[in-house]
């Protein structure tokens, strides 16, 4: 059953049995999901369970081979791709471009799903700029290339490229993929605070925990668990998907979940590739009560 | 940014207007210069007092005190040339410039993507064997040019969508058609096949006022479709992902501006030969001079795809004495050393 909070009834994505298929290959399979309007909401799942893919669908970058997808409550087909733009931003991943073009000009980018086709930039557009670079923290670095930024920079401002356009939805894939730990807050921090409605893929769990309000959890295309950190993120689930021995606590700074790992390989894992088998000895030498636990 | 409501003048504008003087001073330059010797003061007069929209040679307005021989060489023979040689240059610029933005690849030109070796092609297969029909130039350039536009979609089939794919099957069409152009030159009489190597190394000997109209109209027409898209064409050098998050039809716009191209490039192929190298340099020289954004790279290509075009004209009429070089020749020569050059020096400063 597809999860529905209960302060928000009116959902802002709802997908109901979405498949993507390509040549036979099944990527999403059954997807059907609630995504609450001015939520955070975290796609999580080992490489390869479909995350970005289901992010795709999302801004109809690809479409479902089958299966329904409703934005605002209607048919996301029945949107044209500019209106759709109008409402949807996405941050793809760090991206490096062929063409050396400056902060401001990427930036500036976001503005082309608002202005028709013959208009000529005005100065409120500049201000927009200048506000959105202002607003993720880069006001001195508008004249800079954009591929000689770092990765939290280029993701800032690409956040800032999001503002500009005005989307009441962002979209992130792995927004915090490369960046340090202080980065990865970092950005988080600023896209929690910007009053949208925010759907992103993540690898760590534990940023997960601790910044979503609505996870869902991916596994081969399937949706495994979805709802809030607690009811998602639990040992079971996390055995299941990402074969890991984890324990999951209460964090020492804040309020929400943490996760900590067994960071062997787990047997199961072991016997499926010869080039690992190597560290048993190793991980007996360290965990020999788990490791007779397993057998 | 390019915009006029924007009150403060920056920059990129003073670099526009003074690209545009640049190509003034060309082309009053290259009108004066010649095996005919005029003077920039002659020059001036003949266009403030001799130009009129009928043939100046034969009826001089009041006021004129040019000699009618003067006049002849002006109308006749500078006017048109220089016009050819200018157009040329904005078509070659301005495609190499959303070649190269719409595959994200700093190598596209026309030349790159096979367009101009159909169009060649196309004219050559004209020139050496259907003559006799009547059938004129530019029509085979036409059809050469988007056959091997048709050709390299073929090619690229279901992945004509990946930009990749998209260029490579370009280079392969490209080869394809010039391995059939050197077959058409091997088996021609030595006669045709002279004139079809020297037609194809690219002249603007023929030019004349008639000959005009064809390739400004193309012109006209794909710059102002580039003009209307430039800010979805800038979004694509960002990539497909990002541009399609955008709200542009990317699939849609890539394959509309590839065929824009290959018209303006036909049509150029058709009146000059192959000139090559324009298309990729211009673009990066301007890069240089005002970044990446297509909408300010737009103006600029035209201005100084001009201006260069005009210098290499000049250059290829003036080297050797009572002689004219062809102009891809010039133009390959003198550009891959100024583009050295340039690269070398902007190394340098980093």
């Amino acid at each position: 059953m597809p999860y529905t909070p209960k302060s928000i009834n009116v959902p802002l994505f709802a997908a109901d049995k979405l498949c993507w298929r390509v040549d036979e290959q099944v990527i999403l399979q059954n997807i059907s999901l609630n995504i609450p309007k001015q939520s955070f909401v975290g796609i999580i799942g080992p490489n390869g369970s479909g995350k970005s893919s289901l992010l795709n669908c999302l801004y109809r970058k690809i479409n479902a081979t089958s299966g329904q997808l409703d934005f605002n409550q209607q048919d996301i087909h029945s949107y044209s791709r500019r209106d759709l733009a109008k409402q949807i931003a996405v941050l793809q991943q760090e991206p490096s471009y062929q063409f050396e073009l400056r902060v401001d000009e990427v930036v500036a980018m976001g503005l082309i799903p608002q202005s028709s086709l013959l208009s000529i930039s005005r100065v409120q557009d500049t201000d927009a700029i200048k506000q959105a670079l202002t607003d993720v923290g880069l006001k001195d670095k508008s004249e800079t290339i954009f591929n000689h930024l770092s990765g939290g920079e280029k993701q800032r401002v690409l956040i800032a490229r999001a503002l500009v356009q005005g989307a009441q939805v962002l979209l992130l894939d792995e927004p915090t993929n490369h960046l340090d730990i202080a980065h990865q807050i970092e950005i988080l921090h600023l896209i929690k605070n910007m009053n949208l409605s925010v759907i992103l893929s993540l690898h760590d769990l534990n940023l997960a925990a601790a910044y979503c309000d609505h996870l869902i959890l991916l596994d081969k295309g399937q949706v495994i668990a979805q709802g809030s950190p607690q009811q998602v993120l639990t040992t079971d689930n996390l055995k299941q998907v990402f074969k890991v021995e984890a324990q999951v606590s209460e964090s020492a700074f804040h309020q929400q979940h943490q996760i900590s790992y067994d960071l062997m390989p787990q047997p199961d894992q072991l016997n499926s590739s010869d080039t690992l088998t190597q560290a048993t000895p190793h991980r007996k030498a360290i965990h020999p009560a788990k490791e007779q636990a397993h057998e | 940014m390019s915009s006029a409501i924007v009150s403060v003048i920056n920059p990129y504008h003073w670099k526009l207007v003074a690209a545009l003087f640049f190509l003034i001073f060309s082309f009053l330059f290259a009108l004066s210069a010649g095996d005919v010797d005029i003077s920039m003061t002659q020059i001036f007069h003949y266009l403030s007092h001799c130009v009129s929209l009928q043939d100046g040679a034969t009826s001089s307005p009041m006021g004129c005190e040019m000699a009618p021989l003067y006049q002849k060489i002006i109308w006749q023979i500078r006017l048109p040339r220089l016009f050819l040689a200018l157009l040329t240059g904005i078509g070659l610029s301005i495609c190499g410039l959303i070649l190269q933005a719409i595959t994200r690849n700093p190598l596209a030109d026309p030349y790159l993507f096979g367009i101009s070796s159909g169009a060649s092609l196309g004219a050559v297969l004209v020139m050496a064997f259907l003559a006799s029909a009547g059938l004129s130039i530019t029509l085979g350039a036409l059809v050469g040019g988007a056959f091997s536009v048709f050709l390299m979609l073929i090619l690229a089939g279901r992945s004509m969508l990946l930009v990749e794919r998209l260029v490579l099957s370009g280079v392969a069409v490209s080869f394809m058609l010039g391995a059939f152009t050197s077959l058409v030159l091997y088996f021609s009489t030595p006669e045709v096949a002279s004139s079809l190597l020297f037609w194809m190394m690219g002249s603007f000997s023929n030019a004349t006022w008639q000959a005009l109209s064809l390739p400004a109209l193309v012109i006209l027409i794909g710059f102002c479709i580039f003009f209307i898209y430039r800010h979805w064409i800038n979004a694509l050098q960002a990539g497909d992902d990002t541009a399609i998050s955008l709200g542009i039809p990317v699939d849609t716009l890539r394959l509309s501006m590839l065929l824009v191209c290959s018209a303006i490039t036909a049509v150029l192929v058709a009146k000059v030969g192959g000139i090559g190298f324009v298309g990729l340099m211009i673009p990066h020289i301007c890069r240089m001079l005002v970044g990446s954004q297509v909408n300010k790279l737009l103006l600029m290509c035209v201005l100084l795809g001009a201006a260069f075009m005009l210098w290499v004209d000049l250059i290829s009429r003036s080297l050797l004495a009572q002689q004219v070089l062809p102009i891809g020749i010039v133009t390959s020569a003198v550009g891959s050393l100024f583009f050295f050059i340039i690269l070398k020096t902007k190394r340098l400063r980093r």
